[in-house]
């Protein structure tokens, strides 16, 4: 592409002086020429030593721009590129803080999140299964619960190994690693309510009599 | 609201308050039960075990400790009735320490039901209430028995 403009660029510089030497003969006539020629024979000299001069020019340019014109872009980025300005302490101080208050909002939000999920646990044990559809549902709801508190186990696994020796939201995983431990509970207890104590004979023999 | 205690509570949450690691079990108990309305007993993370929702329900509440969360706690297996605003407690175990356990079994809370139900019919339960933060029996007496 570089090279195109710039040949282009020689075209046009040809093409303006053969125009300008045509727009000067054209204002003559023919016999003025030939009389004007046969004067001076040195204007055809000049005539081929121009065209020959602007044509190895355009060829020579051609190769003598490029390099010098990659050169110059060269030296051109060299002398504008300053160097990238680091970061100060304090800058790094402070991105270091953010990134940890951010997180501890994330595991503030996320363990508010699993309160509620345990608080609708306590509500699930208020109700009573009537039907198979029932029955397939909390059975549903056991086993998704119990993936959940895997993959949420692992997280803090991950959160615990790379931030407890640093001393980072110790406050933070540990209430999450508290939640995490009362949904386990809460899952167990569903499964057990559901599942043990309430189909069990003598216990609902023993509920009806009182 | 009157609070019920059985001699089986009586003599859990004596053992548990000799160790230093459960000694904070009366305080605990008043904070949940002593001090909170009926309803914020039932709703506040109680699971029902079994009995009438809205009459007799027979329930399992997890006590948060102040040290640590709820799921190393304590576990209270109590009786409500609803209408009459009674409250019996019937058995209390840690989570977590030495005199700890796990949920405790199908079996043990028939035999709960069991000693609900004998309690109520032979007049068993003592009625106790809170004096100068600790648990004291219900009497006539100026200076009331201390349960623990």
């Amino acid at each position: 592409m570089y090279k195109n403009t710039t040949f282009s660029f020689f075209l046009q510089v040809f093409y303006y002086i053969c125009l300008r030497d045509c727009e000067f003969f054209h204002s003559l006539t023919l016999a003025t020429i030939l009389k004007r020629v046969k004067k001076n024979k040195r204007n055809i000299f000049y005539l081929v030593f121009l065209f020959r001069f602007v044509y190895n020019k355009f060829f020579k340019k051609k190769m003598v721009n490029t390099i010098s014109n990659i050169g110059t872009e060269i030296s051109l980025i060299i002398s504008k590129t300053s160097s990238v300005s680091t970061i100060s302490e304090q800058e790094r101080i402070n991105n270091f803080l953010d990134s940890i208050n951010k997180l501890k909002v994330s595991l503030n939000n996320r363990v508010e999140k699993l309160k509620q999920i345990d608080s609708l646990f306590a509500q699930l044990t208020w109700v009573d299964i009537k039907s198979k559809e029932d029955e397939e549902l909390i059975k549903k709801i056991i086993i998704d619960s119990k993936k959940f508190h895997s993959k949420l186990l692992r997280n803090y696994v991950n959160l615990k190994n790379s931030l407890w020796q640093s001393n980072i939201c110790r406050e933070e995983i540990t209430c999450y690693k508290n939640i995490l431990d009362d949904i386990e509970d809460s899952v167990f207890e569903i499964e057990q309510i559901f599942f043990s104590l309430r189909t069990d004979e003598e216990f609902n023999n023993l509920l009806k009599s009182i | 609201m009157p609070v019920f205690l059985t001699e089986e509570f009586v003599s859990e949450v004596s053992l548990l308050l000799k160790d230093t690691s459960h000694n904070d079990c009366e305080k605990e108990i008043i904070k949940s039960i002593f001090n909170s309305s009926l309803e914020e007993v039932r709703l506040n993370g109680c699971k029902r075990l079994g009995g009438d929702p809205n009459k007799s329900p027979f329930l399992r509440k997890r006590i948060e400790t102040e040290n640590a969360g709820k799921s190393s706690g304590y576990r209270l297996y109590f009786w409500l009735l609803i209408e009459e605003e009674n409250i019996y407690l019937l058995f209390i175990h840690p989570k977590t320490g030495r005199r700890s356990s796990t949920n405790i079994t199908t079996e043990k809370q028939k035999e709960l039901v069991k000693t609900f139900t004998n309690h109520r019919k032979n007049n068993l339960f003592k009625e106790v209430e809170v004096q100068n933060g600790r648990i004291v029996y219900c009497s006539e007496k100026k200076t009331k028995d201390l349960v623990f």
